[in-house]
C-alpha cells in the first residue's frame, strides 16, 4: 500500500483558501439573484444562479454605497468581486464588490436610480461645470483604439484645428472592467505633469448594454473630480448616459465632441484678420487725433505769441496813426474855422469898412471927432474918405437936440 | 521643447492681440500706440503662420496600472 501524505482538515481548507482566493481574485459573474436577504447589519446575502448551478454571495455593508439599485429575486445581474473560502466550514462564497443589472428593463431602472442618487449629491449641478478653453493645445482622448470614435475625432480635429496635440489613452469601452479603465484614464490624465486642456471621453453607438460603462458610478465620480474640462460623447444623439450629465459639456457624437473642443481654423484666421484691422484702425485714429492736436497747437496762442504781440503792436500803431490823423485834421479844421471867424471879426473892426459904405471920418488936428458940438464956425477940419482927405472950413454948427 | 513653447504661445499670442486692441481703446501716448501697433502686426503674423503650418500630432499613452484608483478619493 503506497504511503500517503496525510494532512489535517484545517491544513486542507487553509491550502484551498490560498489557491481559490489567489486564482479567483477578480471575477465578473452574471446570474440571477435568488434568496436575497438584507441583514440588519447592512450586509447583503443572496445567491447567483443559472439554470444548473448556484453560488452563495455576500456584499458587505461598506460596499453598498456603490450599489445604485436594490437587487430583487429573479433580477439578472453582473457582479464583480472575488471568491472567498471560509476554512472552519469549508465553504466558499462570492464576495461581491459591485454589481449592476444585466437585463434591459433592470438597466433602465438602475440608470434612473443612479441618476437620482448622483443628482441629489450635486454631481450634475451646472455651477460646477468647467469652461472649455478657446484655443486648446493638448487634447486628451479616452476611447477605444480600434473604434470609429477615435477616427471621427482625429478627422474633425485635423480639419478644424490641426495645431493641437492629441494624446490618446486606449481603453475598453464596453464589457466588464470598461468603466474602471475609463475612470482610471481620467485620473491618469489629471495626474499628468504636462497639462491637458480638455478631455474627450466616449465611444460610438451601441446597445444600452454596450454603452453601460458610461453609466457606471466610478466613471461619473471620475468625471466629477476631474480638474480638466470633460466633453462626453457616448453613442448617438439620442443616447444619454450618466457620464453626459456629469461631464462639463455633452456632445451628441464623438465628431461633435471634437467640434466643441476646437475652434475652426478658418474662423480663427478671420478673428486674427479682424484683430489686425482693429489694431490698424485704432492706431490710425490715434494718429489722426494727434495730428489734429498738432494743427491746433500750431495755431495756438502760446506758439504764436511773439508774432501776435507784433501784430497787436502794429494794429495799435495803425490805430494810433489813424487817431492822430483824425485829430490833426480836426485841429486844422478848427483852426481854419476860427481863423475865418476872426477874419470876420477883424473885418468888422476895420476903420475903413464904414468908409466903404459911404461914411466919412472927421478929424481936427488928427483927432477923430464923433460929435457936432466939438466944432465951431471958422474951424479947419479934415474929412477923410476911403480914397483921400478933403480940408474944409466949418460954416455953421447946429445940434439936433 | 521649443515646439511646445511655440505651441503654448499661440493662444497667448491671440490673447496678447486682444489685449492690444483693448489697450488701444485707452488714451495711450502715440509712441506707445505705435509700438503696440508693430507688436500687434507681428503677433497676428505669428498666429497666422502657426495655423498655416500646423500639423496634427497624435501620441498614444498606455493606461497605467491602477495605483491611482478612484477609491482613494
Amino acid at each position: 500500500m503506497p504511503k500517503h501524505t496525510i494532512i489535517s482538515v484545517s491544513d486542507l481548507n487553509g491550502a484551498l483558501k490560498d489557491v481559490v482566493e489567489d486564482t479567483f481574485s477578480d471575477l465578473w459573474v452574471e446570474g440571477e439573484v435568488s434568496n436575497f436577504k438584507a441583514h440588519t447589519s447592512g450586509h447583503l446575502y443572496f445567491s447567483l444562479k443559472d439554470h444548473q448551478s448556484q453560488i452563495s454571495c455576500a456584499l458587505w455593508q461598506f460596499n453598498r454605497k456603490y450599489l445604485f439599485f436594490t437587487p430583487r429575486d429573479g433580477m439578472k445581474v453582473l457582479a464583480h468581486g472575488a471568491l472567498s473560502l471560509y476554512p472552519p466550514r469549508g465553504t466558499y462564497s462570492f464576495v461581491v464588490k459591485s454589481m449592476r443589472p444585466a437585463g434591459e428593463g433592470d438597466l433602465n431602472l438602475a440608470f434612473e436610480a443612479l441618476k437620482q442618487k448622483l443628482a441629489a449629491e450635486g454631481l450634475f449641478s451646472t455651477h460646477k461645470k468647467q469652461k472649455l478653453p478657446r484655443y486648446p493645445q493638448r487634447i486628451g482622448v479616452i476611447t477605444s483604439e480600434t473604434g470609429a470614435a477615435i477616427q471621427d475625432i482625429l478627422r474633425v480635429i485635423q480639419y478644424r484645428f490641426p495645431m493641437v496635440h492629441v494624446l490618446l489613452i486606449p481603453v475598453m469601452v464596453q464589457g466588464p472592467g470598461a468603466a474602471e479603465e475609463i475612470a482610471r484614464a481620467i485620473y491618469q490624465f489629471n495626474a499628468q505633469s504636462d497639462p491637458i486642456d480638455v478631455l474627450l471621453i466616449g465611444r460610438g453607438g451601441g446597445s444600452i448594454e454596450d454603452l453601460w460603462a458610461f453609466n457606471e458610478e466610478v466613471v461619473a465620480r471620475a468625471i466629477y473630480h476631474s480638474t480638466i474640462p470633460i466633453i462626453s460623447a457616448v453613442g448617438h444623439e439620442t443616447d444619454v448616459t450618466i457620464a453626459d450629465f456629469v461631464a462639463d459639456v455633452r456632445a451628441a457624437t464623438p465628431s461633435n465632441a471634437a467640434e466643441l473642443a476646437t475652434p475652426d481654423q478658418r474662423e480663427v484666421l478671420q478673428i486674427i484678420a479682424n484683430l489686425r484691422y482693429t489694431i490698424k484702425n485704432r492706431t490710425l485714429r490715434k494718429l489722426e487725433v494727434e495730428q489734429e492736436r498738432l494743427r491746433n497747437l500750431r495755431g495756438s496762442y502760446a506758439l504764436n505769441r511773439p508774432r501776435m504781440m507784433l501784430e497787436e503792436q502794429l494794429r495799435r500803431l495803425i490805430e494810433i496813426k489813424r487817431q492822430l490823423l483824425r485829430t490833426t485834421q480836426l485841429q486844422v479844421q478848427q483852426a481854419r474855422t476860427s481863423l475865418q471867424l476872426r477874419e470876420g471879426q477883424l473885418q468888422q473892426l476895420d476903420p475903413n469898412a464904414p468908409l466903404k459904405r459911404g461914411y466919412v471920418q472927421v478929424f481936427r488936428d488928427q483927432t477923430l471927432l464923433l460929435r457936432a458940438n466939438e466944432t465951431h464956425p471958422q474951424q479947419l477940419l479934415t474929412l477923410r474918405f476911403l480914397d483921400g482927405s478933403v480940408a474944409v472950413v466949418v460954416n455953421e454948427v447946429s445940434q439936433d437936440r | 521643447m521649443s515646439q511646445r513653447l511655440s505651441e503654448h504661445t499661440f493662444s497667448e499670442a491671440i490673447q496678447s492681440l486682444e489685449q492690444i486692441v483693448r489697450t488701444l481703446e485707452q488714451p495711450v501716448p502715440l509712441e506707445e500706440a505705435l509700438s503696440l501697433y508693430e507688436e500687434g502686426l507681428s503677433l497676428a503674423h505669428f498666429c497666422e503662420a502657426r495655423l498655416q503650418e500646423a500639423q496634427l500630432r497624435i501620441e498614444k499613452l498606455s493606461l497605467q496600472p491602477s495605483e491611482v484608483h478612484p477609491s482613494t478619493l
